[in-house]
């Protein structure tokens, strides 16, 4: 494995900011860590970078130990890049002198060609003689890429890359930074507040609250299989049914019986709540199921559906925008659950 | 390996800490002696003191304050509304010329007032001759002439802040006003004045200040105020302890004014917008605002600088000499000496408040830093008093102790030195270098320091590459206004200097107070020449950001 951390913690002080985070990241791998402010994400990555050192645990990249409890590589001899949240470009230096900061030991040509190839690729090559002011907030973001990734870190580390930039900006620049990281065949791990953001841009994504990783996994694995209710909650939109486990692959609710395999495996008989995502619940005139449209929210291709059944439930619907279904419509429902995400019951 | 250098970080705390606490010394000192003189109240003197010198000083000090207060506010506000909002022939030469009698110190248009104005010399003259017999002429060497002189050299301070002020609220205000049905009178008195009052005030603190610190100007006036008295006291009287007694009733009339200051200020922070939007173009009243604006540029700086120059031609075969070039030599080598020790002492103070870790540390470190800076509103008679009177106590156990182990009199003198000088320079003029210094310290976040040492670049090498860069322009600019302010100085130099060592300033004070305005004219001038430097730099950078 490229890029591994094992059950590291860090504490300020009798703080525990991070509590037993282990996870590996592959070669060429763009990994997200995912959680609340103050999750202590931003604080794995500073443990990573060398600025703070373990209090447990151990970092390796490529095989090489950088950090464990009482050593730690200064941040300056573990070849591991920096973007950070406000890009931290030296305002002294121009474009081109920002992005040849780091390549000290190349000679002048090697230098030139480095910077020169790595304008083309962020595609800022016109902006070379521009001081950081002159630039605009995406075009900064770029600049602290591209000087970050200059001298080949076996890792790049981007701290809330996205923050600093308009809302409509950020997806664009998301999809184009993730071909960048690509095209370079970087490791990178970001880090962010933002499930979209992490989802555009990563392979891999941790979800992580209150110091402790939550699960590690493909965005799919996080939205479909969630590993327990605050990944169910923090990821995506959803609505819960109290139900009892009726069979192996049932679960039967006030509302109707859901068949689907059980992503957790409950015994028979157990009192559960059961996630439905939007996509699980279809609108369709060969429903079963009578549910009343309470809310309604437009978003071009799609719509969402805030639907109340008959004994007072909720659910989600997101349907495709033509079926048009105006606030106070009943609606025939129509369940389409193949996995049951159903987690042993709080209140009982 | 890592936690050593950890605990030495956290105990890294300790070192800059200690040193911030070191540099908040030197102005600490002066303060407890000037309290501590009270334990030793000589009745006679004081009584003395009380009936001839306290209660006419007291007087003369408090109209000469609200005089020049009220002068140079009403002046430099006036002056800022019409140059930020209005329209008017000159405006564009005007707006950064109006800075011009900054370089002009207080001491050198009193005395080319005094010079020109007073009845044997050139107006009075001419009039006379004109007139044909004797003619009545207001006296210059009065209060009100004081209170002008001053208005003229201050006013810069509170033009400076509130034509900030002016163009930074944007119009935006004043025309929401316009809409609301104001007129632009009524919009001026009811939005765009309070609008502007932080930063009025402030500039006013600083003309009150400079009013209570200034000594050259009453001296030439013969005003006494408390600065005169104190020199009188210090010199004339040689006591030290009513020098002392006299400082620290000075030190308490400043205090009132900061208070007072903060009051007058309210609640009201300091905001800002976006300039823009259109000039106020004046009707008739465009000329009377070019015919104010001129006036004050003339009396402020044309008409004095002219007068210099003349006085400097007539003079320069005479006055012109090597004995001059020593007096410049010496000037030179004070403010130059000064400005490296004091941009150097301001580094160090910014950086051990940057890098003295959390908590106690650096409370305590910005607590040295609050105090270290508070020289600058400490009168420069009070300064030199409190600086001296300690040095002076610790020659004397010096020699005592000397004289105990040898049996001969060393006659060692530690007051009185350059030493002497440049402590009580660095405490008067710390806050000068501190802030332009400390304002680029603060563009040195940490994510930079990181983003270098991500990029292999840490220690010496990234204080050479990332902050010795960022860092140049508020050294210059620290460097610089030093080495004017200390140029301009009067009185810390005169009462601390080595025995009859001579500067331009202290020639100045010496001509002058023997009435040979000519022969004052050519070390005056040199000043004032050093001083345009940092006022040209000042008004490119206000023109320039409109």
């Amino acid at each position: 494995m490229h890029f591994e951390l094992s059950n590291v913690s860090q504490r300020y002080g009798d703080q525990a900011v991070l509590h037993d985070v282990s996870f590996t990241l592959g070669e060429g791998n763009i990994g997200c860590l995912l959680g609340p402010s103050g999750s202590g994400k931003t604080t794995v990555l500073r443990c990573i970078a060398g600025f703070e050192p373990v209090s447990a645990g151990s970092i390796h990249i490529g095989g090489k130990g950088l950090s464990e409890p009482g050593r730690t590589v200064p941040p300056e001899s573990r070849g591991v890049g920096m973007v950070f949240q406000d890009y931290a470009l030296f305002p002294h230096l121009s474009v081109v002198d920002n992005v040849a900061f780091g390549l000290g030991a190349l000679d002048a040509a090697a230098r030139s060609d480095r910077v020169t190839e790595l304008l083309t690729l962020v595609g800022l090559e016109d902006l070379a003689a521009r001081f950081p002011h002159e630039l605009s907030g995406g075009q900064q973001q770029r600049i602290a890429i591209a000087r970050a990734v200059a001298p080949r870190p076996a890792v790049l580390l981007l701290d809330e890359p996205f923050s600093n930039l308009d809302v409509s900006l950020r997806e664009r620049l998301g999809s184009e930074l993730r071909d960048i990281l690509k095209k370079l065949s970087m490791t990178a791990l970001l880090v962010t507040h933002d499930q979209h953001e992490a989802f555009t841009m990563a392979d891999e994504v941790g979800v992580i609250d209150d110091g402790v990783l939550q699960q590690w996994g493909t965005p799919w694995s996080l939205y479909h299989c969630p590993a327990n209710r605050f990944v169910a909650g923090f990821v995506g939109r959803g609505g819960w049914l109290t139900g009892t486990v009726s069979a192996v692959d049932e679960v039967t609710t006030p509302v109707a019986s859901l068949k689907g395999s059980l992503v957790h495996d409950l015994p028979v008989g157990s009192e559960v709540d059961v996630l439905l995502r939007p996509d699980d619940v279809v609108i369709d005139p060969a429903g079963a199921v009578k549910a009343t449209v309470t809310r309604r929210a437009f978003f071009g291709a799609d719509v969402l559906y805030t639907l109340r059944f008959s004994g007072g439930e909720t659910a989600l619907s997101l349907m495709p925008s033509h079926h048009d279904h105006a606030t106070g419509e009943t609606v025939p429902v129509r369940f389409d659950t193949r996995h049951i995400v159903a987690f042993k019951s709080q209140s009982r | 390996m890592a936690s050593m250098r950890r605990s030495l970080r956290s105990a890294g705390g300790g070192p800059w800490t200690a040193l911030a606490v070191a540099i908040a010394v030197p102005t600490l000192l002066p303060l407890l002696v000037i309290a501590g003189s009270f334990s030793d109240i000589d009745p006679a003197f004081w009584s003395h003191l009380r009936q001839y010198v306290l209660v006419p000083v007291v007087e003369n000090s408090l109209w000469l304050v609200a005089g020049v207060a009220v002068l140079a506010t009403a002046l430099g506000t006036t002056l800022a509304w019409l140059t930020a909002a209005c329209e008017f022939p000159g405006r564009r030469v005007f707006q950064w010329a109006l800075l011009l009698p900054m370089a002009m110190p207080g001491y050198v248009t009193a005395f080319v007032a005094i010079g020109t104005l007073e009845y044997a010399g050139p107006v009075q003259t001419a009039l006379r001759e004109l007139a044909g017999g004797e003619i009545w002429f207001p006296a210059i060497r009065s209060r009100g002439g004081v209170i002008a002189v001053m208005s003229l050299a201050l006013y810069p301070y509170v033009y400076l802040l509130a034509r900030n002020a002016f163009l930074t609220q944007g119009r935006e205000a004043l025309e929401a006003a316009q809409v609301l049905g104001m007129n632009r009178r009524r919009g001026f008195f009811r939005v765009a004045l309070p609008m502007a009052r932080p930063w009025i005030a402030a500039g006013a603190m600083l003309v009150v200040m400079e009013t209570l610190a200034d000594f050259g100007t009453v001296a030439a006036f013969n005003y006494d105020t408390f600065t005169t008295a104190i020199y009188e006291t210090w010199f004339g009287e040689q006591s030290v302890n009513s020098a002392l007694q006299l400082s620290a009733c000075l030190l308490a009339v400043v205090l009132l004014a900061a208070v007072a200051e903060r009051r007058l200020r309210g609640g009201r922070a300091f905001t800002g917008g976006k300039a823009g939007g259109r000039r106020i173009v004046l009707g008739r009243g465009r000329w009377a605002a070019a015919v104010l604006a001129g006036t004050v540029l003339t009396l402020g700086f044309v008409a004095p600088f002219v007068q210099l120059v003349l006085w400097s031609a007539q003079t320069w075969s005479e006055e012109f000499s090597s004995r001059y070039l020593g007096f410049a030599g010496h000037s030179l080598l004070l403010a130059g000496s000064a400005a490296l020790l004091v941009t150097t002492v301001a580094l160090l103070l910014g950086y051990a408040r940057r890098n003295a870790s959390g908590g106690p540390a650096n409370i305590l470190a910005s607590l040295a830093t609050r105090i270290a800076t508070l020289g600058y509103a400490l009168p420069g008679t009070v300064l030199a008093v409190g600086i001296f009177a300690p040095l002076a106590a610790l020659n004397g156990l010096l020699n005592t102790a000397a004289r105990a182990v040898t049996g001969t009199d060393p006659g060692w003198l530690v007051q009185a030195t350059l030493a002497t000088m440049l402590i009580a320079y660095a405490v008067r003029f710390l806050a000068v270098a501190h802030a332009p210094v400390d304002s680029n310290l603060l563009r040195i976040t940490e994510d930079i320091d990181r983003a270098s040492k991500s990029l292999g670049v840490a220690g010496w090498s990234m204080l050479r590459r990332v902050h010795a860069p960022m860092l140049r322009g508020g050294l210059a600019t620290a460097l610089v206004l030093v080495f004017v302010d200390v140029m301009k100085e009067m009185p810390i130099t005169l009462m601390t200097r080595p025995f009859g060592w001579q500067t331009l300033a202290t020639r100045v004070f010496e001509m002058t107070s023997e009435g040979l305005w000519e022969r004052a004219a050519l070390p005056a001038i040199a000043i004032v020449l050093v001083g345009l430097v940092p006022v040209i730099l000042i008004s490119r950078r206000t023109t320039n950001a409109f």
